[in-house]
């Protein structure tokens, strides 16, 4: 068995009354592509929540590499090699792509601020390399042809792929993507898949997604998991998961049985 | 030709006023356009720079220069003690806040007699002038040009940006807001200290929250988040009203009419690029 990423051990979050995330456990192995589904509501962006430190879980740990993330914060727990991507897109709109990526490798970079204010040797070493870094990077995204374009003007495609770009910019190890493929056109979410999978391949990078387009759920991952009213009903590769009856209840409802 | 006519003291002291404005508004505009933190009591932090520094000078008779720094330092200081608890506020809620700091500070100086209550600080020595005004005004764009173009200055737009998608690339928010904050509250307390030893005389009224909304309005007629913008807005409403003394008690007017006029027809600023919403 790979080795283990990412656990997440008897985690519950709640808010008031409301389970949106119930006793749930599973790991992550390193360099598998782990998809997360469910139906509306099931808790999904919640566990991506808990795991990136915007929530403190109410019960259980998540453990990253050894080390206990519950308390810590999420700018620390980005540092610690874990960056995500959101539903609804979150770039730095009124930056440029350069720069929304420069940002993201902000917290891998040693000066400080008077000599970035005073533009020491040290600082313009430090500055070009991440410039050089930055544009190897977007042209692996195939984006460097925008690089100072303002990124709230970028096409929606492009936006999602600059939101992964920057994710990676941090240099996690494990991705968080959420729904990256919403609001594609199906050639728009061949060609995600391909860039998911080249990521994971070519940078070693580990991904877990939330995503409701089953063609890419079943088509890159290694396995899924399955969410519904915060509880994990399944877990497995993709074709145990189609044949699940809990899984296939939770989306379809239960059949009604006919009597004559 | 003859410039001698741009030497009068009155146009001197009109261009230092403005260069002291202008000192002043670049820090407000660190604090509110390049972070997006909207503030209603920067005249406070001028406040507290004219204040320390003036009363070094006076009670203690320190130089102007260690006035000058105890003044800016006791500035930076109030700015960072108050920016760790309200930083974690929002939007109108942050500007309420900073509103009744200003007012704080206002009533504390109006009642604490060694520092003059209602009748200020007088006696201070005329330590300043156009050149050294001149030289911070330099200074000051320099700095704050520097800094936002480094890493810490996109660390720092990017809260202005979108703070949750900031602190999930790794940025620590909670520290640049203070530090902004702090830098920011610096360069008021530098203008403070400057007004202070040029016009001589300080007392609370000079500081109060029209202070704070003039200065304001400064940036957001230049434009949020532009140096260039800021200073041009500073000089445009800090020589109007002189332009204007013919008009007697109008002359304030035209103040709010341009303000009016901007917001309909450019509510980015003159110079203003971006869109700040706070």
């Amino acid at each position: 068995m790979a080795e283990i990423l990412l656990e997440l051990k008897n985690i519950s979050m709640h808010f008031g009354g409301l389970k949106a995330v119930d006793d749930v456990s599973f790991v992550i192995h390193k360099g598998e592509i782990l998809s997360l589904i469910g139906p509306n509501g099931a808790g999904k962006t919640t566990a991506f929540n808990v795991i990136t430190g915007v929530y403190i879980p109410t019960l259980g740990d998540v453990i990253f590499k050894g080390t206990r993330l519950n308390e810590l914060k999420p700018y620390k727990i980005t540092e610690m090699g874990i960056a995500r991507t959101f539903q609804n897109i979150r770039l730095f709109g009124q930056l440029s792509v350069i720069e929304n990526i420069i940002i993201a490798m902000h917290c891998r970079r040693k000066t400080n601020m008077i000599q970035s204010v005073f533009r020491t040797i040290g600082y313009l070493k430090e500055e070009k390399a991440c410039i050089e870094e930055a544009e190897a990077l977007l042209d692996y995204m195939d984006l460097l042809g925008d690089k100072n374009e303002q990124a709230q003007n970028l096409p929606y495609g492009k936006q999602r792929k600059l939101e992964i770009a920057r994710a990676l910019a941090t240099g996690a190890e494990l991705l968080l993507l959420d729904e990256p493929a919403a609001g594609m056109n199906p050639q728009e979410t061949e060609e995600l898949m391909d860039t998911i999978q080249r990521i994971r391949k070519d940078l070693e990078k580990t991904v877990f997604l939330i995503e409701h387009d089953m063609k890419l759920v079943m088509g890159i991952s290694d396995r899924i998991v399955v969410f519904d009213y915060g509880k994990l009903i399944a877990e497995g590769t993709p074709d145990e998961i189609k044949k699940n009856p809990r899984v296939i209840e939770a989306y379809l409802g239960k059949e009604v049985e006919e009597h004559a | 030709m003859d410039f001698s006519f741009l030497f009068n003291d009155y146009v001197v002291q009109v261009a230092t006023n403005t260069g002291i404005n202008i000192i002043m508004v670049l820090g407000l505009n660190l604090i509110t356009g390049v972070t997006g933190q909207l503030s209603l009591g920067h005249a406070a932090f001028m406040s507290i720079g004219a204040y320390s520094s003036a009363f070094v000078s006076t009670t203690l008779g320190a130089p102007f220069w260690v006035a000058l720094i105890i003044g800016t330092f006791t500035g930076a200081l109030f700015g960072a003690i108050l920016g760790i608890p309200i930083l974690r506020l929002r939007g109108d809620y942050l500007a309420i806040a900073t509103l009744g700091f200003g007012e704080i500070i206002r009533v504390f100086l109006l009642n604490t007699s060694f520092l003059g209550g209602a009748l200020g600080i007088y006696n201070i020595p005329d330590a300043t002038n156009f050149w050294v005004v001149l030289g911070f005004v330099i200074f000051t764009i320099f700095f704050m040009y520097r800094l936002e173009k480094s890493r810490h200055g996109l660390a720092i737009k990017s809260i202005r940006e979108d703070e949750i998608a900031s602190e999930m690339m790794g940025i620590n928010i909670a520290r640049y807001k203070i530090i902004s904050f702090t830098i920011g509250s610096a360069f008021a307390a530098i203008g403070g200290t400057l007004y202070a030893h040029f016009m001589t005389y300080i007392n609370p009224v000079d500081f109060g929250f029209m202070k704070s909304i003039e200065q304001l309005c400064m940036l957001v007629l230049g434009g949020m988040g532009s140096i260039f913008g800021a200073v041009v807005g500073t000089i445009v409403l800090s020589t109007i009203p002189e332009i204007l003394r013919f008009a007697s008690e109008y002359r304030m007017l035209t103040y709010g009419i341009v303000l009016i006029i901007m917001m309909i027809f450019r509510p980015q600023g003159l110079f203003g690029k971006i869109k700040v919403n706070v």
